[in-house]
């Protein structure tokens, strides 16, 4: 028993502190904005599948939550759930297209992560990639093209 | 040890923050105006996690990992507006009052008369970049910080948000130790 105590907090211990997972991100803005994400039963192991196969934008794994409804606080609403340890790396603001994606970064000596958050009128994606090492770069040098290879492969 | 490790940092921190714009509140309201808006924040701390991801053994990525690894920040605002005379010369000169003391050079000033196109770059002593890309409708200011060979300016056109063509054909940077002398290349 002492030994799985032990486990457990060893695991705990190597999480950063506060480290927000999608699953968190998503409940809490669900919470703040008073609205659910939209259920969409097998989409989730279909779009890991493509993932796995296509590797999207150099994507490892990806999760992914859309929202509908209300969305003018979405953008507010996100970068409160993510907390400090995502660093908004790209922020386009279309009055044209009227959308608007924030792409947050979280990087550590082992992953290299992306968050992007999309939104327009009545309708919102969450996305959460993990990068392949060689990939990074491509996304450095040009995050607005990468975020649109992205979108269109998922949709 | 540990006086050197704190004076090396505040060395390093100080050059950074010597190379970094501040966009004033008054910038920044371009994008209310503004139809599109792009603004791009890289941290030393992610842009160094990059390059620990890149590969020595690869020819792209050892090269992409130079250029990196002498990165210590990047932050570009671009502004698209759907009219002409939504940003001044005034907003522009927010930004050029930044790169006025001695320790900046204006290495490339090019204007087109023809399509009402300007770009200047500045150079800080100690690498860093600023560029300055002007349109009627369009807006774009680059900074770039760390250390910079000016000979590898055309080779970031396109990435890191640095506008492809920044360097007009034919232009060969060259940090000029007298301040800034506008040479302007018209293309009339």
């Amino acid at each position: 028993m002492r030994r799985l105590i032990l486990s457990a907090l060893l695991i705990l211990s190597a999480l950063p502190a506060g480290a927000a997972s999608f699953q968190s991100i998503v409940e809490k803005v669900e919470s703040d904005l008073g609205v659910r994400k939209v259920r969409m039963p097998g989409v989730g192991l279909l779009v890991n599948s493509f993932v796995f196969v296509k590797r999207p934008g150099g994507a490892s794994s990806l999760n992914l939550a859309t929202f509908e409804g209300e969305m003018s606080r979405f953008q507010a609403a996100v970068q409160r759930a993510a907390g400090r340890e995502w660093k908004p790396m790209v922020t386009v603001r279309s009055k044209r297209d009227k959308e608007d994606v924030i792409i947050y970064v979280r990087a550590d000596s082992s992953k290299f992560e992306l968050l992007i958050a999309s939104s327009e009128s009545g309708e919102a994606t969450l996305v959460q990639l993990k990068l392949e090492g060689k990939r990074i770069l491509d996304w450095l040098r040009d995050p607005v093209q990468m975020n649109g290879t992205v979108s269109t492969s998922i949709q | 040890m540990r006086y050197q490790f704190v004076l090396a940092l505040a060395v390093s921190v100080g050059a950074l923050a010597a190379q970094q714009l501040k966009f004033t509140a008054a910038f920044e309201r371009l994008s209310e105006k503004a139809t599109e808006t792009v603004n791009v924040s890289l941290d030393p701390q992610t842009l160094g996690f990059a390059s620990k991801f890149l590969s020595d053994g690869n020819k792209d990525e050892a090269q992409a990992k130079k250029v990196v690894s002498k990165l210590t920040g990047i932050q570009v605002r671009s502004f698209e507006f759907d009219k002409e005379g939504a940003y001044t010369e005034a907003d522009v000169n927010d930004i050029r009052a930044q790169v006025k003391g001695p320790e900046w050079s204006l290495i490339v000033s090019s204007r087109s008369k023809k399509d009402r196109e300007s770009a200047e770059i500045y150079l800080h002593r100690d690498g860093g970049l600023v560029i300055i890309a002007a349109e009627p409708k369009e807006l774009t200011v680059v900074n770039i910080m760390g250390k910079i060979d000016p000979s590898e300016l055309r080779s970031l056109g396109g990435q890191f948000g640095v506008p492809k063509n920044i360097m007009p054909e034919g232009a060969t940077p060259k940090p000029s130790p007298a301040k800034a002398k506008d040479k302007d290349e018209d293309e009339e």
